[in-house]
């Protein structure tokens, strides 16, 4: 068996069976990757193992402390490297998760008075909120096919030349899995007098991310990712980048470990990184990231990448065979080397939230439906027009999502198969066929539930009790 | 779970076995005397967090199964947070941060502050209760008295000199120095009175004692308190702020991104209620999840156990200090205030600065104390009694990078799990410290740690690799 294969039976819950709606169970098949991930069992063990050792890590004197100080650090320096961070000019702040980061950095970065912030139309909204208390921003527009319009792009850095601090665009589409070409747009954004940050939440699990040296023109100054997409999910995040673009005056967040002595009116605040990591930091979290790149390290990212355009390829072959299916984004097979395995499309006649409750309820199938948190990417998508996004708005802030226009995702890992690409499309050919149960919308979220059916009780497959010595 | 089986956790503390190298040669099991830095965790809430990883997902509007699971225990871990601090369920939000600092910066960013708000806090604070007030209004410290306990009298005074100005009072619930337990809902009430609301910040304490927030109507009801996992045996990077919904929601919460929103177009956003507006970003979902199974812990073995063993191991530790010859004990060194402090011990040994007394302890009987100032450095300052010029000359010094010689006290904190015999080896190892009986050490001129002269430094890579297998 290859180490892909061998690494699927490692998932942690591959096994899980969940209830059909026919009766019965089947293996949960879990296409909701984009959105978390779920770990692997040799994590696991190396996070229990830790725990043994688990102490505070600063300025400790004991003996755990200082494998605990020292298991952080070690977590930390595996991270910059698999990012290809520069280790003199970048730090690596652990945070929580891509959106704190992508915060932080906006809190951080030397905004100036006059100051523009590039970014795109298909951007998280992580990407775009956080931005646009700082400075005004400038959305590049998209081709039809949802791809970045590079033209625009171009067009409109050269517009506002001079005035672009930051360019900020992500990896890779969380909705359509298109990969941006980060350092072409690293090139144009520095050629421009602008730095760039990369959100790499989708990316950092699919293909190798390599910030570079200072001085490279397509370096990237900053990059954020998750632990909880890149088969970590123990609440860490991380923000690398240029250390002296990050250090203002005072930290983000003031307290414990940021400060060298406090007395009742001044403070002497510590250097990157501790200065950004107030109060207890995220040390399991770490631990466990740095696990996962180990265990990607293992695997390759030449087998990952193959694996998982194998696993796209099959799958866009057999949707393009279903009737009524329109996938959004790049449909073509022949080269995948710019998109992720996430695949978002829609079916005539047959709403989103329907189809994805159909998938779960009949074919135990965890895909996900809705806006993905990128609205404006999702409407233009859709061809929704801005009238429309604007009655939308209304009705949104009547407490009404019920009308909300959205896509269904698909979305691999590196340990799903081909099986879990069948169940998928075999369950979607039933819906197209019209051959699923009936489902009752929610008036107020259109979330889509079995018609007379009980509610699924979570409490009869998992509860919090601890289990006590006897 | 009966009183006397808390003996039965210790051997469910994960990692209590570990062997700690000494530096005659040999090992001796590891002695955890650093609770009130960072606890360990225990077997049934690492089990309970490794059972829940096969349903891991996100939490937010999946409609697969797992979604539906980790979604569900996700909102119950919240439930037996807000059960465990007795929040009230319409009046309160439970958000989760990632520990207690965080909490503390949160509150100071959505607190409705005025332009001349006051927040009176008090010189016993760790800095992340003191830190994130300056940023936000003039702050005003109640002093101590001489044992290092509150001044109530000063407080009022204090309450009263800036009457209708003073918006927020926030006191810690214990201090991570000496232990002394304050009197929050007598706080709260003077607070109330005074038209201000009150924080507590119940990182130390809510391992320890039980926290009641109490009815809205109660004037004695504690507005927000704040917690961590990491002290609470849940080291899964989680915390907790807990408090009224009203005092929470400004226009646009703190931090943007995914989960915060509804509806997000190119030029307007539907913001969602709390506590998801302040969640922004895939939650700590495992930290919640190990916080509430180590409330369960806590709670089967029950308050009165806890206080009972703590209470005994506290005593019987103060006794043994008392009889080394130059042991000075500061904040309560009576066995008779047991009702007012927790089992943190603050002390220093006459002739030997903390830093080498903790590292004594460290390398000779595996001993994990901590030393320094416990980010709490005007309290300390004021524990040690030292003179302003001296304060800025450790300032001066500081500012070089130079942190040796920089005066310190040693701690020794004790969790649920300890028994006398981790006091013992605490106690035996001062004992010898104290007649001399020790190896010889250098300090670091930078960091000031000191370094047993002519040893190899450890290597923490023969333990732990980070290597899966």
């Amino acid at each position: 068996m290859n180490p892909i294969e061998s690494l699927r039976a490692e998932v942690v819950g591959i096994d899980v069976q969940v209830p059909l709606l026919s009766g019965g169970t089947r293996t949960y098949v879990n296409l909701d990757n984009a959105s978390s991930t779920p770990t692997f069992r040799p994590i696991v063990e190396k996070v229990d193992e830790f725990l043994r050792y688990y102490s505070n890590v600063a300025r400790g004197t004991g003996f755990k402390s200082q494998i605990a100080s020292w298991a952080y650090e070690e977590s930390r320096n595996i991270i910059s490297r698999f990012v290809g961070a520069d280790p003199r000019n970048d730090t690596v702040i652990i945070t929580r998760n891509t959106t704190e980061s992508l915060n932080r950095l906006a809190a951080l970065f030397p905004f100036k008075p006059g100051d523009v912030i590039l970014t795109t139309r298909m951007e998280h909204s992580s990407n775009n909120l956080p931005w646009r208390r700082r400075a005004p921003i400038v959305q590049a527009g998209l081709n039809p096919d949802g791809s970045l319009d590079l033209d625009d792009f171009a067009a409109k850095l050269k517009e506002l030349r001079g005035r672009v601090a930051l360019v900020t665009v992500t990896g890779a589409s969380n909705v359509t899995g298109w990969v941006n070409p980060i350092h072409h747009l690293a090139r144009l954004a520095h050629e421009a007098g602008a730095r760039i940050a990369v959100d790499a939440a989708q990316i950092a699990p699919h293909r190798p991310i390599d910030m570079r040296k200072r001085g490279d023109p397509e370096r990237l100054d900053f990059v954020a990712f998750s632990g909880h997409k890149t088969y970590a999910p123990y609440g860490a995040g991380i923000l690398a980048g240029d250390k002296s673009m990050l250090c203002p005056s005072e930290p983000a967040l003031v307290g414990g470990g940021v400060a060298d002595l406090v007395t009742p009116h001044s403070v002497v605040w510590r250097d990157l990184p501790s200065r950004e990591e107030a109060g207890t930091p995220a040390v399991v979290g770490a631990v466990a990231i740095a696990a996962a790149i180990n265990l990607l390290g293992t695997v390759g990212w030449e087998a990952i990448m193959q694996h998982e355009a194998d696993l796209t390829r099959y799958a866009l072959t057999r949707l393009s065979r279903i009737p009524g299916i329109r996938v959004h984004g790049k449909t073509r097979t022949d080269d995948l080397q710019d998109r992720l395995g996430t695949i978002c499309f829609s079916m005539d006649g047959k709403p989103a939230q329907l189809v994805a409750a159909v998938l779960a309820y009949e074919a135990g199938v965890g895909a996900r439906c809705g806006q993905f948190c990128a609205h404006p990417y999702i409407f233009a998508l859709l061809g929704i027009s801005d009238v429309e996004a604007e009655r939308l708005y209304e009705g949104a802030s009547c407490g009404s999502l019920a009308d909300m226009p959205g896509v269904v995702r698909a979305s691999f890992g590196l340990y799903n198969d081909e099986s879990d690409v069948d169940a998928f499309c075999d369950s979607l050919e039933a819906v197209a066929r019209g051959d699923h149960a009936e489902y009752d919308a929610d008036p107020r979220t259109g979330e889509r539930r079995p018609k007379g059916r009980p509610r699924l009780n979570p409490a009869d497959y998992f509860n919090l009790s601890p289990r006590l010595p006897e | 779970m009966p009183a006397s089986e808390i003996e039965k956790l210790r051997s469910e503390t994960v990692g209590i076995e570990v062997e700690s190298p000494l530096l005659g040669g040999g090992t001796r099991q590891f002695v955890n005397l650093d609770n009130a830095s960072s606890t360990p965790t225990f077997r049934p809430v690492m089990n309970k967090v490794d059972e829940f990883m096969r349903f891991y997902s996100n939490v937010a509007r999946g409609t697969g199964f797992k979604s539906q699971v980790a979604s569900w225990t996700f909102e119950e871990s919240r439930r037996a947070v807000a059960r465990f601090v007795k929040a009230d369920p319409t009046r309160d939000a439970v958000i989760f941060t990632r520990n207690t600092t965080e909490s503390m910066n949160r509150l100071a960013v959505l607190f409705p502050f005025k332009s001349d708000s006051v927040v009176l806090t008090t010189t016993m604070e760790h800095h992340s209760n003191d830190l994130p007030w300056r940023q936000r209004a003039q702050v005003v410290h109640a002093r101590v008295l001489a044992d290092g306990s509150l001044d109530i009298e000063d407080f009022t005074a204090k309450l009263n000199q800036y009457r209708g100005r003073v918006a927020l009072v926030a006191v810690t619930g214990a201090s991570n120095v000496t232990g002394w337990v304050n009197p929050v809902h007598e706080l709260a009430r003077l607070a109330h009175e005074a038209g201000a609301h009150i924080v507590i910040d119940a990182a130390q304490v809510a391992p320890h004692r039980p926290i009641d927030m109490r009815k809205p109507d109660d004037p004695e009801h504690l507005d927000f308190v704040a917690f961590s996992g990491h002290k609470t045996y849940a080291p899964y990077g989680i915390g907790v702020l807990i408090g009224s919904k009203d005092l929470l929601h400004p226009p646009v919460p703190s931090l943007v991104g995914g989960g915060v929103v509804d509806l997000v177009t190119l030029d307007s956003i539907v913001w969602r209620g709390l506590p998801s507006r302040e969640e922004a970003g895939t939650p700590g979902v495992v930290g919640a999840v190990a916080l509430a199974a180590a409330i369960a812990v806590i709670e089967s073995v029950g308050w009165d156990a806890i206080r009972r063993h703590e209470d005994a191991l506290t005593s019987h530790t103060l006794e043994r200090l008392s009889q080394i010859p130059g042991v000075t004990v500061y904040g309560s060194a009576s066995t008779t205030d047991l009702s007012r402090r927790l089992g943190v011990i603050a002390f220093n040994l006459e002739g030997r600065s903390d830093a080498l007394v903790a590292a004594i302890m460290a390398h000779e009987a595996g001993v994990g104390a901590r030393c320094g100032l416990f980010c709490a450095h005007p309290y300390v300052i004021t524990l040690l009694d030292l003179r302003q010029r001296e304060v800025e000359r450790i300032r001066d010094q500081i500012v070089l990078g130079n942190m040796a010689g920089v005066p310190g006290i040693v701690r020794a904190s004790f969790g649920m799990y300890n028994d006398r015999s981790d006091a013992d080896a605490l106690c035996d190892s001062l004992t010898a410290i104290s007649q001399g009986k020790h190896a010889a050490y250098q300090a670091d001129p930078r960091t000031g740690e000191y370094r047993p002269t002519g040893h190899e430094r450890l290597r923490p890579e023969d333990y732990f690799s980070l290597n899966p297998r």
